[in-house]
């Protein structure tokens, strides 16, 4: 408990020097958002009245100090391009990220335990290294390029799903299962780019343990025992890939959240990673300060349910 | 036994990269065909491949086979530097918080952890914008952001080798940190290491072709790999060659480095059986 | 046989399609490629919340087909003779889609709230002439007079800004209000929702003052990639989308889709900085301006669907000059490109195969926004003409924001060689921002262009209400500018648009866009 606490309370100090260096660079980033207008209408006094508007003319120290009292107060503060509010703009954009990252790991969980199970069990046969090979390779694909060549694959040509989006917008007030399943429907297709990308490192895990355990002694003596095979494999799995997964996803938790946006953005997904990024060009601070901000919260505490996880499951963990 | 069982994927990755690099530092120097080059009077269509044209012309006309030889160079540099630089980082921070331990040790890997918990992607971003876009700035915007995970394993091994009786000794021998550092320590540590640079080296190229394809990678009229894919895109459904050569390349080159990463990691390693 | 086919002979006016009726309950699927900012007509800029401010708002005036202005919120305008008083005579059957009337003040409403220093609105210069406000005087609830302190013909078409309601919004902070996100106005659409990055839905406004639209909901998809907008076209998910030249091809063999082609209000150019050591010879930049094949340009980018560019304004304009033989063309001709260097005292270098003048090769960077495919395309084709006759261009592309800033800046001299742009053109000739000298460095005139004949020219235009005095002294201003080469003015390209043919009641192709008149918009079903 105590170490939990300590981690948390160091990771707070440290998330606010990074918000304070990643509003450094963007200060330091060419082109503001009062600047960006090339309407041969728009005059420089104009400009200049709106920059005075959205606070630009302080320096940089103050802007930032101005930012970082409002969040203590709970404020994350309006958009630049839409005065929107940051905390609305990223709520809304949060259940489409979260509903792929969160489906994408399950489903990558789901489906390497068995592959890497019986590549390792069957260790050198065709099945091993077929699955050897194409797990690589998804992990060695363009994203992009693979995410547009689905789209013309089973959109366009067998026109079995449709091109983009999040769900039918005519669907707004039908049942919650029809929704659920149009949802879906649009999701198949990002989701399998994510776990061809993803399939390798867990796959490859399951199987090296899988080899590690067959080979111990304990098993010998299992199957001296007269146990059948299966039984011994999937109650051993079991145990060993619990570990693993809990690191892996800790890892991927990044990827996931703010990496995503590629795909959000083949796929007119409507996600955080979207936003985040359109932020940038955009130069909209306030919602990328917001973004990385949520992000990081988000990937921490991941982090640290994993830590917690992993100390639970295996209590001689307890790291100092 | 190990090596006999891998042989046939560590032999197809390490020759057909061995190839790849062969092209790519062999025929640009022996050849005076500009890869950029063409008649800007007489720009017709994409070609499809011919014997004229192995794999195709681009919508500007250009050879495409030449212009991926090319663009090897290009791809492969980007992803070498990226990785010396993730190595040289990755050392330097895992050695400083393995090495001295304590309170360092904690402060450096929580910044390292918060580090990580930001999406690569912003960062990266973040500072493609701020640079003029050049192949040096993509080398170092990659190799920042790729180093944490070196970091970790250098301090890992540090932490369980430096408590060792061996080690101990040299200290009462005399011989310097530094020495022991570098002699004794640090050679445990390049197992992982060489490993995660091939893997690098991998997400590198792949990172190069994000970049091109978000329009801050390398620029016209050079070609990456990576700017090749991008430019294709939008040819994909009327000229497809022009696509499948740089994606194809792209994987089949990750794919390699991954291939040997792996077999690297477990051939090296005494711990992990095959 | 023969009889079949005459009586199956359809009513042209309905059934072009087919058997297929138009469908009062039907829904109109467009795509935007980012998402709009606010839809708030005073406050966003962008191109995407402009397309749907279009359908929910309504100015006093708007632009027909024919790009000439005609009355909407207003039955009828005029201006005073020496060009300082418009006098609007408002409609009296407007409702705001909260059933409220529209009246005069709700228009006094919206201008003054754009002169209001607090808004955070870039349109505030248009409604000061010479610095000085404009006066809004309410005759009674349906005439109001706009009084300029002095006559500005461009003022007219800044009097068309889509009026707010001032029922709902004089209690509120406008920058900040949710009214932005959940606009009322008076046009035929109405607001319904907007799911951020997914889309933007319309219904009919059932109490229109004009004709009663005829389709019953439009609907905005969000889709950035322009591959994806593509496919979304070919399956039929969307009706209508833009189409690259290089797809046209494919397109056309769709039977689903009728293709429009038309010019917008728009041409593409290279700027080039009037205020550099290489580049303030005009002998240089007629060099280069020769070394490129403009209509190998159009062939190859445009794959022919477009046209070379000479002048600083568009075919589609009134103020377009109906002879231009006066106008100067340097055109393509690498032998006269290479005499102007000579002349300018460069050498050629036969090794290098470039021109060099004391020791240093003319070597220049040209920038180009990313994002810009045809731009990208351009830029490495010029590349080649230009090394062709000796010149060495370097292509930096370089993101929009950044791009902005450099050009944007107040340095003197800025620090940009070339840059290659396009601009969007309004409908009213002025273009003082652009070419007024005072405009540098702060200002539109970012390439720092000086011709005192012309700055005359220039406010002459804008203060000069008739119509062909104004035409003429446009003219003039066209013919110097072309004279003093400050761009290379490239094409104009033309838009590719595929629509579905269960759409109707397009308007005509032109710069005012397919759907000029989208109340007349209709989509069929079939039978």
């Amino acid at each position: 408990m105590k170490y939990i606490v300590k981690r948390v309370l160091l990771a707070i100090p440290l998330i606010i020097v990074m918000t304070f260096i990643a509003f450094l660079i963007m200060k330091l980033a060419p082109g503001d958002p009062a600047n960006m207008y090339m309407d041969p209408s728009v005059s420089a006094q104009d400009v200049i009245q709106l920059k005075k508007n959205l606070g630009f003319d302080k320096p940089v120290g103050i802007q930032y100090v101005i930012w970082l009292k409002n969040i203590l107060k709970g404020n994350m503060g309006y958009s630049y391009i839409t005065s929107k509010s940051v905390f609305a703009s990223i709520t809304e954009r949060l259940p489409a990220t979260l509903l792929l990252s969160v489906s994408s790991m399950l489903l990558i969980i789901i489906s390497t335990f068995p592959l890497g199970i019986i590549a390792g069990a069957k260790k050198g046969s065709f099945f091993d290294n077929a699955v050897t090979v194409l797990s690589f390779l998804g992990l060695s694909i363009p994203t992009f390029w693979l995410g547009l060549m689905f789209i013309l694959f089973f959109s366009l040509k067998l026109d079995l799903l449709p091109t983009a989006g999040f769900m039918n917008p005519s669907l707004t007030n039908a049942s919650f299962l029809i929704k659920a399943f149009d949802i879906g429907k649009h999701m198949l297709l990002p989701l399998l780019t994510i776990l061809i990308g993803g399939l390798a490192v867990l796959t490859r895990y399951h199987r090296s343990g899988i080899i590690n355990i067959l080979e111990m002694d304990y098993i010998k003596a299992a199957r001296a025992r007269g146990l059948s095979e299966t039984r011994i494999l999937f109650k051993h799995a079991f145990k060993n890939a619990a570990l693993p997964i809990i690191t892996i996803l800790g890892l991927s938790l990044p990827g996931l959240i703010g990496g995503s946006f590629i795909i959000e953005y083949i796929f007119s997904w409507p996600g955080m990673g979207q936003l985040g990024v359109s932020a940038i060009f955009a130069r909209d601070y306030p919602i990328l300060m917001g973004t990385i901000l949520f992000s990081s919260a988000l990937i921490i505490m991941g982090n640290l349910l994993a830590d917690i996880a992993y100390a639970w499951i295996d209590p001689r963990i307890k790291k100092s | 036994m190990k090596l006999a069982k891998m042989s046939w994927s560590f032999k197809l990755s390490a020759g057909f990269l061995a190839l790849i690099i062969i092209l790519a530092i062999i025929i640009p120097m022996f050849s005076n065909l500009d890869p950029n080059g063409f008649d800007p009077n007489c720009i017709g269509e994409p070609a499809a491949p011919s014997i004229r044209h192995i794999f195709g012309t681009d919508d500007l006309g250009r050879d495409i086979l030449l212009r991926l030889i090319y663009g090897a160079r290009v791809s492969l540099t980007v992803g070498l530097v990226s990785v010396g630089i993730m190595i040289f980082v990755g050392i330097f921070v895992g050695t400083i918080a393995g090495y001295l331990g304590g309170w360092v040790d904690e402060l450096i890997m929580r910044f390292v952890d918060v580090f990580m918990a930001i999406p690569t992607i912003f960062l990266i971003l973040t500072i493609q914008i701020l640079l003029k876009p050049s192949i040096y700035n993509v080398m170092f915007v990659i190799g920042l952001t790729s180093w944490t995970g070196v970091s970790r394993l250098v301090r890992a091994e540090i932490l369980s080798i430096k408590e060792r009786p061996f080690i101990t000794a040299a200290y009462a021998r005399g011989i310097s940190h530094l020495r022991v550092l570098i002699k004794h320590i640090l050679p445990h540590a390049l197992n992982p290491i060489i490993v995660a640079s091939m893997l690098g080296m991998g997400t590198a190229i792949l990172t190069e072709s994000v970049l091109s394809y978000l329009g801050l990678g390398i620029q016209p009229p050079h070609a990456s790999w990576g700017n090749m894919l991008e430019n294709s895109l939008s040819f994909m459904i009327d000229a497809p060659w022009m696509a499948i050569a740089p994606g194809v390349l792209i994987s089949l080159t990750v794919l390699s480095l991954n291939f040997l990463g792996d077999f690297l990691r477990s051939g090296l390693n005494p711990r992990e059986s095959k | 046989m023969m009889v079949l086919v005459v009586g199956c002979k359809k009513d042209k006016s309905l059934n072009d399609w087919g058997a297929q009726v138009p469908d009062p309950n039907g829904m109109l699927n467009l795509s935007l490629s980012a998402e709009p900012s606010l839809l708030n007509p005073i406050l966003s800029t962008d191109a995407y919340s402009s397309e749907v401010i279009g359908k929910v708002f309504n100015g006093l005036i708007r632009i027909n087909e024919d790009l000439k202005p005609e009355p909407d919120l207003a039955t009828s305008y005029n201006v005073s003779e020496d060009g300082t008083i418009y006098t609007f005579y408002l409609r009296k059957d407007v409702k705001w889609h909260d059933g409220r009337n529209f009246t005069a003040e709700d228009v006094s409403f919206t201008f003054k709230t754009i002169m209001n220093p607090d808004t955070n609105t870039v349109r505030r210069s248009n409604y000061y002439i010479n610095k000085k406000p404009i006066s809004i005087i309410i005759v009674n609830d349906y005439v109001l007079k706009i009084i300029s302190p002095e006559p500005f013909a461009p003022l007219l078409m800044s009097l068309g800004i889509e009026i707010l309601p001032e029922h709902i919004l004089n209690k509120d902070d406008i920058n900040k209000s949710k009214f932005n996100f959940n606009p009322i106005g008076t046009g035929p659409y109405k607001f319904v929702e907007w799911k951020s990055g997914q889309y933007i839905k319309l219904v009919r406004n059932e109490n229109y003052f004009g004709p009663k639209p005829k389709v019953k909901e439009i609907l905005y998809k969000i889709i950035p990639d322009t591959n994806t907008n593509l496919v979304s076209l070919s399956k039929q998910e969307i009706d209508m989308a833009g189409i690259p030249a290089k797809d046209l091809k494919r397109f056309e063999k769709d039977e689903n889709l009728e293709i429009f082609q038309y010019q917008k209000l728009h041409y593409s150019y290279i700027g080039i900085n009037q205020v550099h050591p290489i580049l303030y010879d005009i002998r240089v930049r007629k060099a280069i301006s020769h070394a490129i094949n403009k209509d190998s340009l159009v062939r190859s980018v445009l794959k022919g669907k477009g046209k070379a560019a000479w002048l600083p304004t568009s075919p589609e304009l009134w103020s377009y000059p109906d002879n231009q033989n006066n106008i100067p063309k340097y055109d393509y001709s690498p032998e006269k490109s290479r005499k102007l260097l000579v002349a300018a005292g460069y050498e050629f270098d036969h090794q290098k195969k470039l021109y060099k003048k004391n020791g240093k090769e003319l070597a220049l960077t040209i920038f180009v926004p990313k994002g810009n495919k045809v731009g990208e395309k351009c830029v490495q084709i010029i590349q080649q003409f230009l090394a062709q006759v000796g010149i060495k261009l370097d292509i930096q592309v370089k993101e929009w924001r950044s791009l902005l800033k450099i050009i944007n800046a107040s340095d003197n001299p800025k620090k940009f060689d070339m840059v290659m742009l396009g601009w969007s053109l309004g409908i009213d000739p002025d273009s003082y921002s652009i070419w007024h000298s005072s405009q540098y460095p702060n200002g539109f005139n970012f390439i720092g262009y000086r011709n005192l004949a012309v700055n005359k020219l220039l406010i002459a235009g804008r203060q000069e209400v008739n119509i062909p005095k104004r035409k003429a002294i446009y003219e003039e201003i066209y013919q110097k500018i072309a004279f003093d080469v400050p761009y290379i003015f490239l094409f104009y390209p033309d838009t590719i648009i595929g629509v579905n043919k269960r759409v109707g009641g397009l308007s005509r192709p032109g710069p005012a866009g397919l759907m000029n008149r989208i109340e007349d918009v209709f989509v069929t079903k079939p039978l």
